[in-house]
């Protein structure tokens, strides 16, 4: 089960010094609900959300225009080397309490984001898979194919 | 199974006319991300989330205006079920909606808000004792097979024995076999405490 392909893209970025506003119409452009704050090498160093800008603007009253998301940014942000699977980013998520999770190719930079919704999905799907074999199974069982050859041999 | 019992325990509210400043600060206080807005009736009149104030408020070119009304930047009309609706009405009427939050009213008024994460909650939860179910009984059918192997090999020993004190003593020879059977109860007993 490792990461499956479609994970694998350029995430949505801003830097430590794009300000709330920006990130905000950013998140609107792209229809996400976080950005990945990365630095002038393309390091990740943090992750803003929609929540985040929203707080740090209303509750702390902070000017939207005027301040910079590494202000209110989650840092330093859990990830996963893209040579981890689903197993282990289900764990990792549960364990760090977090919903997304950056994937990192060797050089460290990053190569994708995976969140919680993706691995629900994804194990949504393998249950269904399983819930299907099992009933094709049952009715195997009840009516079994005329190809088919018991495992105790011909009767 | 109806909408109404998996709902979250405590549904918050703000009044359609409270500031933006309002509403996220109830957000913050109380670490959810929707609140249901009503009139000065209490009747549902959208719902509000973070994400609304970040993407409405928070991007506006114009400058933010804190005292804003929520009305300004909720998402009305509200989609609801009635708290007479089923799960599977709300989670069907969620999905074709695109939502994941949908609040359940009682004439009009909103007594809760159901979230797809708690009933992914509820779900999962039921998937892990049924799991856990199976594997306690994988686990007797293996100690029961254990148990029962055990036995046949006292069984062949105890034929053994008896061959090899054919010519002992008779006494001897009862002590020894009445400690075969105490052998053979105990395992019994064991098989009994795994059903």
């Amino acid at each position: 089960m490792t990461v499956p392909d479609r994970y694998l893209r350029a995430p949505f970025t801003a830097t430590r010094s794009t300000s709330l506003q920006a990130a905000a119409q950013s998140m609107r452009e792209h229809q996400v609900g976080a950005l990945l704050v990365v630095d002038d090498d393309d390091r990740l160093v943090g992750v803003v959300t929609d929540r985040d800008l929203t707080i740090s603007a209303l509750c702390e009253a902070h000017d939207p225009a005027a301040t910079a998301v590494e202000t209110c940014m989650s840092s330093p942000v859990v990830s996963m080397p893209s040579t981890g699977n689903i197993i282990l980013a289900a764990s990792l998520m549960r364990r760090h309490a977090v919903k997304r999770l950056p994937i990192l190719g060797e050089d460290e930079r990053v190569v994708g984001i995976l969140t919680s919704d993706d691995l629900v999905r994804e194990f949504g799907n393998e249950l269904r898979w399983l819930g299907e074999s099992i009933r094709t199974g049952i009715d195997n069982e009840a009516n079994p194919p005329e190809h088919a050859v018991s495992i105790f041999g011909k009767e | 199974m109806l909408a109404r019992d998996f709902c979250t325990p405590e549904a918050f509210t703000v009044i359609d006319s409270d500031s933006i400043e309002h509403a996220a600060k109830e957000m913050s206080n109380h670490t959810v991300g929707a609140l249901m807005v009503v009139d000065d009736s209490g009747k549902l009149t959208g719902v509000i989330t973070d994400r609304d104030l970040a993407l409405r408020a928070v991007a506006h070119t114009e400058g933010l205006d804190r005292e804003a009304p929520v009305r300004k930047f909720m998402t009305a009309p509200a989609e609801f079920v009635d708290e007479s609706e089923t799960l599977d009405e709300a989670v069907g009427m969620m999905r074709t909606r695109g939502i994941r939050r949908i609040p359940v009213c009682s004439e009009g008024r909103p007594v809760g808000l159901l979230a797809l994460d708690d009933v992914l909650d509820v779900m999962t939860k039921a998937l892990r004792d049924l799991s856990i179910e199976n594997n306690a009984r994988r686990g007797r059918m293996m100690r029961r097979a254990r148990i029962e192997r055990s036995m046949e090999e006292v069984e062949s020993l105890y034929e053994e024995i008896k061959s090899r004190l054919a010519y002992a003593k008779w006494y001897a020879r009862e002590a020894l076999l009445e400690e075969v059977d105490d052998i053979k109860d105990a395992f019994n007993r064991l098989l009994e405490r795994i059903d």
